[in-house]
């Protein structure tokens, strides 16, 4: 357990800059996971961190300590792979004690760490399998218990539940929230997932191109957003051209206005999530007149699609409520913005 | 292929390979087991009729036993020497960049394709009385007068070691990049340094390929004919050897042909247990 502090991190492979000075400060105990689409340097930061990638500028500090001079085998890390890389010649005994055995301790501490392991991850009538003999899941939790009993400085896992399907998947992030409350170790997620992201992390850092952009609560950074990029990436959005008029207030396109303080005039972007977009059978004060062009069923909701002024594409939350009755594609609705959930981004640098 | 059903596809596309293995495999082979259950050339001997007598031979004369037994004993010690040599060559294949990686392959299979017989003049001259590593040895003062080398079992296994490398490098180096690289980086991150990640989850790991490997070269040495004549002696002659005397110049072609059953039997039976040993020891794989 330790503090993880990345210090603008660069690394160039190849003569490619992969990390363009990535800083992260992550508290004793913490969750943090970097969120990005693939090629966003996630991984690499990964990498960084357990020692695999060398790193060509900035400072990377565990517990206040550079540990930059250090091989990976001394950093004192636990690594979970996204492939969970089980050893398929040992037991699953064996894989949670291997890293005890590296450290040379004596075999009735092993049996006993490796004993408190598997009851951690719920697997103690497991212990003399072989990974072959094993699902994607109990995989999954033996990788988790061979990198928790080395009571690693800093936990990271690697696309920790890329490889299950849904319905594991969610029961494995419960898991891992249990796992980590009971440890409390400091943990770096890597994932391209956002709900995992979202659902797992203290704090998500969403990367993108090299560099993280915003490190936020989950709840604030889906919320607030503080650049169109992450509004964008993270869930669904409407990303609206608007205008700022000289008397203060914004200008829709097709022409509504919704009074609005504080910004300078000019041309912004109005981020709104589709939860926050009323559908109004009526013209109504700030609305938007679109053409349905689609209704997706999701479940707990359904989405609605329409095309605004100028081919703006537009979405919307239907109620389980409206869907009993939805309006008709090619239909003419009128999706208001709420005022009180606008998120106002300068226009265009993205 | 239309209408066809895939299991008439199947046989259609093996049936090339079959025709070829049963005219020009089974049939010899089928030839030689019988020629060797008869008593005598061309069966001149009073005694007709199909038994073992030839086998009775193999077994009980010294020479032909002994070869059999130099046999393994030469094969396995240069089975375990090619694969000594060839792990850290298949290793090295694997970590380097692709451009060695690339020079290095095309070396092997230029090795592949030259003649046995010109490489085997190689190692003649190379270990000759007055050959380079004699001078070496001199000029270093490791020896005080030239050793003989050639013309002995230790030259033997040196040139069956050099022929059988690229059968033993291949399988090893392809089981190697089926390892995926977060194996080797898990060790590290529980603490393996580079040398034990290697020996603790590297080797274990590339075991089907040093099974192949290993298999392979077993059973190249085992049938060797011209190496072990032209590197060894009359004294250190491998089973081959002792069977073509007699097909070539004792023209007693039932008991060269026991010898040749024989050979292809112990072959056999000891890559059966080799076989079974290691599905015991690696049960848990895959």
């Amino acid at each position: 357990m330790a503090r993880l502090e990345l210090d603008r991190v660069e690394v160039t492979l190849g003569g490619n800059r992969i990390l363009h000075g990535v800083s992260l400060d992550v508290a004793d105990g913490e969750c943090v996971a970097l969120l990005g689409p693939s090629g966003c340097g996630k991984t690499t930061t990964l990498r960084a961190i357990a020692g695999f990638t060398p790193v060509s500028a900035g400072e990377i500090r565990i517990a206040g300590r550079s540990v930059l001079g250090l091989p990976p085998h001394k950093r004192n890390l636990g690594l979970v792979f996204q492939d969970y890389a089980l050893f398929p010649h040992m037991t699953v005994a064996q894989n949670i004690g291997y890293g005890l055995r590296m450290r040379g301790e004596d075999r009735a501490s092993i049996a006993k760490q490796v004993a408190e392991a598997l009851a951690l991850v719920r697997l103690s009538d497991m212990a003399e399998r072989y990974p072959a003999r094993l699902s994607g899941g109990q995989r999954q939790r033996v990788a988790l218990a061979r990198a928790l009993v080395i009571k690693p400085d800093i936990l990271l896992l690697d696309e920790p539940l890329g490889a299950l399907d849904r319905k594991l998947r969610d029961a494995m992030q419960v898991e891992l929230k249990r796992i980590h409350r009971e440890v409390g170790v400091t943990t770096i997620i890597v994932t391209h997932d956002q709900e995992e992201a979202l659902s797992l992390a203290d704090r998500v850092a969403v990367m993108f191109a090299g560099d993280i952009r915003e490190v936020e609560r989950p709840a604030t950074l889906y919320a607030r957003p503080k650049s169109r990029a992450v509004m964008d990436f993270l869930g669904e959005a409407n990303l609206i051209p608007a205008e700022v008029t000289a008397d203060g207030a914004l200008r829709l396109p097709g022409g509504a206005e919704i009074p609005h303080g504080g910004a300078k005039p000019g041309l912004v972007r109005l981020g709104i999530r589709p939860e926050h977009m009323a559908i109004l059978p009526a013209p109504g004060p700030g609305s938007i007149a679109a053409c349905v062009t689609e209704i997706v069923f999701k479940g707990a909701h359904a989405s609605l699609y329409a095309e605004g002024p100028a081919g703006l594409a537009l979405s919307a939350s239907l109620s389980p409520a409206a869907l009993e009755a939805p309006p008709a594609i090619g239909e003419t609705v009128h999706l208001r913005p709420d005022p009180a959930h606008l998120i106002l981004f300068e226009e265009d640098p993205a | 292929m239309q209408g066809a059903s895939p299991r008439l596809t199947g046989f259609l596309l093996l049936a090339p390979a079959l025709v070829f293995l049963i005219a020009f495999y089974l049939v010899p082979l089928g030839t030689m087991v019988e020629e060797s259950l008869r008593s005598a050339p061309n069966d001149m001997d009073p005694r007709a009729g199909l038994h073992l007598f030839q086998y009775d031979r193999v077994w009980n004369s010294g020479r032909s036993w002994r070869a059999l037994e130099r046999t393994v004993r030469i094969s396995a010690i240069s089975t375990l020497l090619t694969l000594l040599v060839a792990y850290p060559i298949a290793l090295f294949l694997f970590q380097v960049r692709a451009f060695w990686r690339t020079a290095i392959l095309i070396t092997i299979f230029v090795s592949l394709a030259s003649s046995l017989i010109v490489r085997n003049y190689g190692w003649l001259v190379t270990l000759a009385d007055a050959g380079p590593v004699n001078q070496l040895l001199l000029a270093l003062g490791i020896a005080d007068e030239p050793l003989r080398m050639v013309y002995s079992e230790g030259a033997t296994i040196v040139a069956l070691v050099h022929y059988a490398l690229p059968f033993m490098i291949l399988p090893i180096y392809g089981a190697l990049t089926r390892i995926p690289p977060s194996f080797v980086e898990a060790a590290q991150s529980l603490g393996a340094g580079p040398w034990r990640a290697l020996f603790g989850t590297v080797l274990p790991l590339s075991m089907p390929g040093i099974f192949g490997g290993t298999t392979l070269t077993f059973a190249i040495c085992m049938s060797a004919f011209v190496t072990p004549l032209m590197l060894g002696s009359p004294a250190t002659a491998m089973i081959s050897q002792v069977a073509a005397e007699q097909f070539l110049v004792q023209l007693n072609f039932p008991f060269g042909s026991a010898m040749i059953v024989a050979l292809t039997l112990v072959t056999f039976a000891i890559l059966l247990a080799y076989t079974l040993l290691i599905r015991a020891v690696f049960r848990h794989h895959a």
